[in-house]
């Protein structure tokens, strides 16, 4: 058992809170659960312990929002979110906000244990990351300018059409431009390359302050 | 005041181009007895002017009115007296004529001219007063010569009172500039009612009257109701060309406007008469003018179809008009009948459409955009539940349970594989920008083939392959082309359920260097509406479909730069066939 290994899960959804639950608990996760941000906020109050884990969307208070409420309040819990559709602005400000993983629901157990177990391991998290980024790095480097301009739009949430505009090109070239920067990062998809060049550590030039 | 007419008649009759005078001339050279003809005829007092009344009434008695349509018998009949007076002076001295009576020649040409024949001058007062008519009045007026003679009263009382003042009007001037008194008027018939009349006479100076007409009148009512009729027509037609709500212009071969209706003019925001001899190209755009310019034959066939051009105001306001030319040829003269249709209210209406459209596309994305949400909720607490079980059970089963966790994994595997429909489906609907890599067009064509594979080949379908294509990059999103190629094959599959042959090729080729083309045709009983209608949204022909499959499939493939179409096979089926552009290497770096 993992006595001190303690998850906070933060959703609205019944069903969802409860499956979540019981897969952490059989993996022996000390788990509480909480059917909103509020609630979870109002019954950490004393102590910080643990990782949490939260949907997006979720009336009163949205995990987007708790994220940056726990920044705030200076709780420093790493936060893992869980998103029935994870579009790019919204896993841009996830991972900006200080968000360590972004899980698509319905997501594999596996990746979501292997997220909350990083997430508590912090050093463990900090050496993995560091050994992943070192690969990522040497990915971003064989970016061309061009290519490192518009992965800087995709960043910000940009649109084709938009980053396109800015830069003075087609949206088709920007396409292809794009196209080629995940095939050299090896994303599957554009949320895995935003995840993946966020986690360089290169976030505190991303500060929103 | 007669005098006046005189005075000036006598000035001006060498210089009007109708000449009384040289006319009379010239039949003087004709007859040489012309002047004797002249005294013959005020001798033989044919004339039924005051004071000549007995011998005239006499001649006119004996002869009577000629019977009708014998003409030859009142050619027979003399009625000059006496005759012998003035026969031999009264003779045109042709070559092989025998001496021949001019008064009787007259009088005969008198009485077989369909019209009345007649001389008349103004009276002291200004009253006009016959001095001879011809015996045909009684027919064509309805009144007896010799009473017009006697008193002119009797037949200007029959006359439309409505045309007195033009006559009279008509009557002066041509006193005043001695030239032809030609009028139209209407004339209140004894036994006929309402008749249009002519007159014709020429003013000749006179010694002892001061002017003399010398004329002709005749029937004209046949002629006049034709002429009505044709009026009518005619303005029945300009109502309709003005009442149209198009714009109707007429234009000679060189597009010079030469008539227009009153929408044309409101149209353009010009008066009508502005327009005339203004060119067509001044009020359209020329970009979208049928071949005009041209004077040639060949410009604007007629009847072409509507153009669709942009019409100009005056105040260069443009606005969408379909024109359509129509050349007419009358006689040798071509004219260009040109229909502008002012197509603002219906481009209105069409945009109105399309927003509603639009709007019901939003709310769908917005609808599904819910759902997904909703639906992925219970996904993930279902998926999560099976990997809980599988968990528990590796813990407590032995080993030859395999089977029992293999089902287990199977569950969860669909399961994530209806999220990941459900939020491809939403992002599709959202028209989110699609997340386009590099693909291999045979890879996915393989992938989704692998899916519909097993149960295919239960429904006794044959599946074919023809990778043609030597270069299959392309730079697509893999999720939407695999929604575009499994929609055109699900449908596909649902058009063969009741073939008896049941076949589906997928077949790629190059058309170019730079495109990739891929067909997928089947047996099955067509798509039952027509091939470019069935990308519309909202067009289905099945019982249970939304009509998005195909409308969604079209904003994939455009979004990629390509082309889908469909197109009947030769083998009674279907083919769906798209482009897309393969990966342009020069771009790359």
């Amino acid at each position: 058992m993992k006595e001190h290994k303690v998850v906070h899960v933060v959703d609205d959804d019944t069903a969802v809170r409860d499956a979540v639950g019981l897969l952490l608990s059989t993996e022996g996760f000390d788990v509480h659960t909480y059917p909103s941000a509020p609630a979870f906020l109002k019954a950490i109050a004393t102590h910080h312990q643990g990782c949490v884990v939260t949907d997006v969307r979720m009336p009163e208070m949205n995990g987007i929002a708790l994220i940056a409420k726990m920044r705030e309040e200076r709780i420093a819990m790493p936060v893992i979110v869980l998103t029935a559709h994870a579009d790019v602005p919204l896993a841009v400000e996830a991972m900006k906000l200080g968000a360590v993983d972004l899980l698509e629901k319905p997501f594999e157990d596996d990746a979501l244990l292997m997220a909350v177990d990083a997430a508590l391991e912090r050093r463990n998290v900090e050496e993995s990351r560091s050994r992943e980024s070192l690969a990522i790095r040497s990915r971003l480097a064989t970016l061309t300018r061009r290519e490192n301009e518009i992965l800087a739009g995709l960043l910000r949430g940009l649109s084709n059409k938009v980053i396109a505009h800015d830069l003075g090109i087609s949206i088709r070239t920007a396409e292809v431009h794009r196209a080629n920067i995940m095939a050299k990062m090896r994303a599957g998809n554009l949320a895995e390359l935003v995840k993946m060049a966020l986690a360089t550590g290169s976030r505190e030039e991303q500060s929103p302050e | 005041m007669m005098a006046t007419f005189c005075a000036r008649a006598g000035i001006k009759l060498q210089a009007l181009p109708y000449n009384p005078a040289r006319r009379l001339a010239s039949h003087e050279r004709d007859c040489a007895t012309g002047r004797e003809f002249d005294k013959a005829a005020q001798s033989a007092d044919i004339r039924c002017g005051p004071g000549a009344a007995g011998i005239a009434k006499k001649a006119i008695n004996n002869s009577g009115f000629p019977p009708k349509g014998a003409i030859a018998a009142e050619a027979a009949y003399d009625i000059t007296v006496p005759d012998n007076d003035v026969s031999k002076p009264g003779v045109c001295t042709a070559a092989t004529a025998a001496p021949v009576s001019m008064s009787a020649e007259l009088a005969n040409v008198a009485l077989a001219t369909p019209g009345v024949l007649g001389s008349f001058f103004l009276g002291p007062e200004g009253r006009v007063t016959y001095r001879y008519v011809s015996p045909r009045s009684e027919l064509v007026f309805g009144i007896e010569a010799q009473a017009i003679c006697a008193d002119a009263g009797v037949f200007f009382k029959r006359l439309h009172p409505g045309d007195l003042d033009a006559l009279n009007a008509r009557l002066f001037e041509s006193a005043r500039a001695m030239t032809p008194y030609i009028v139209e008027f209407r004339f209140n018939h004894p036994d006929k009612g309402l008749i249009w009349l002519e007159a014709q006479a020429a003013p000749l100076a006179d010694a002892a009257t001061g002017i003399l007409w010398y004329g002709y009148a005749s029937d004209i009512t046949a002629r006049k109701r034709s002429e009505l009729a044709l009026a009518e027509t005619a303005a029945q037609l300009q109502a309709t060309i003005d009442g149209a709500q198009d714009a109707i212009l007429t234009t000679d071969a060189m597009g010079r406007i030469k008539s227009v209706n009153r929408a044309g003019a409101a149209m353009f925001g010009y008066e009508a008469d502005a327009m005339i001899g203004l060119t067509i190209d001044s009020l359209v755009d020329s970009a979208g003018l049928p071949v005009f310019a041209g004077a040639t034959a060949t410009a604007g066939s007629s009847g072409e179809d509507g153009e669709d051009a942009r019409g100009i105001r005056r105040d260069k306001v443009s606005f969408p008009v379909e024109i359509t030319l129509t050349e007419a040829k009358l006689d040798h003269i071509r004219l260009n009948v040109v229909f502008i249709k002012n197509l603002s209210r219906q481009r209105m209406m069409e945009s109105r459409v399309e927003d509603l459209l639009r709007n019901r596309l939003d709310a769908m994305g917005a609808m599904t955009a819910t759902l997904a949400h909703e639906v992925n909720q219970p996904l993930a607490a279902t998926a999560t539940y099976l990997k809980v079980a599988r968990r528990m059970l590796e813990k407590v089963l032995q080993s030859n349970h395999q089977d029992v966790l293999d089902v287990l994994d199977k569950a969860a595997a669909q399961i994530m594989r209806a999220g990941r429909i459900v939020t491809s489906f939403r992002g599709l609907v959202q028209r989110e920008e699609p997340d386009k890599t590099l693909i291999s067009m045979h890879a996915l064509i393989a992938e989704v083939y692998d899916a519909f594979r097993r149960e295919e080949i239960a429904s006794g379908v044959y599946l074919g392959f023809a990778y043609r294509a030597s270069r299959d990059q392309v730079i697509a999103d893999g999720g939407q082309l695999r929604r575009v190629l499994a929609n055109i094959i699900r449908n596909a599959l649902e058009a063969m359920r009741n073939t008896e042959i049941r076949e589906l090729l997928i077949s790629t080729s190059n058309p170019d260097d730079e495109t990739i083309r891929v067909d997928v045709s089947d047996t099955g009983r067509g798509i039952g509406v027509l091939e470019d209608k069935c990308f519309e949204p909202f067009t289905t022909t099945k019982e249970k479909g939304m009509g998005m499959g195909l409308s969604m499939s079209r904003s994939i493939i455009e979004a990629h730069y390509g082309r889908i179409w469909a197109k009947p096979n030769a083998n009674g089926g279907t083919a769906f066939s798209f482009t897309l552009p393969l990966n342009d290497l020069g771009v790359e770096q």
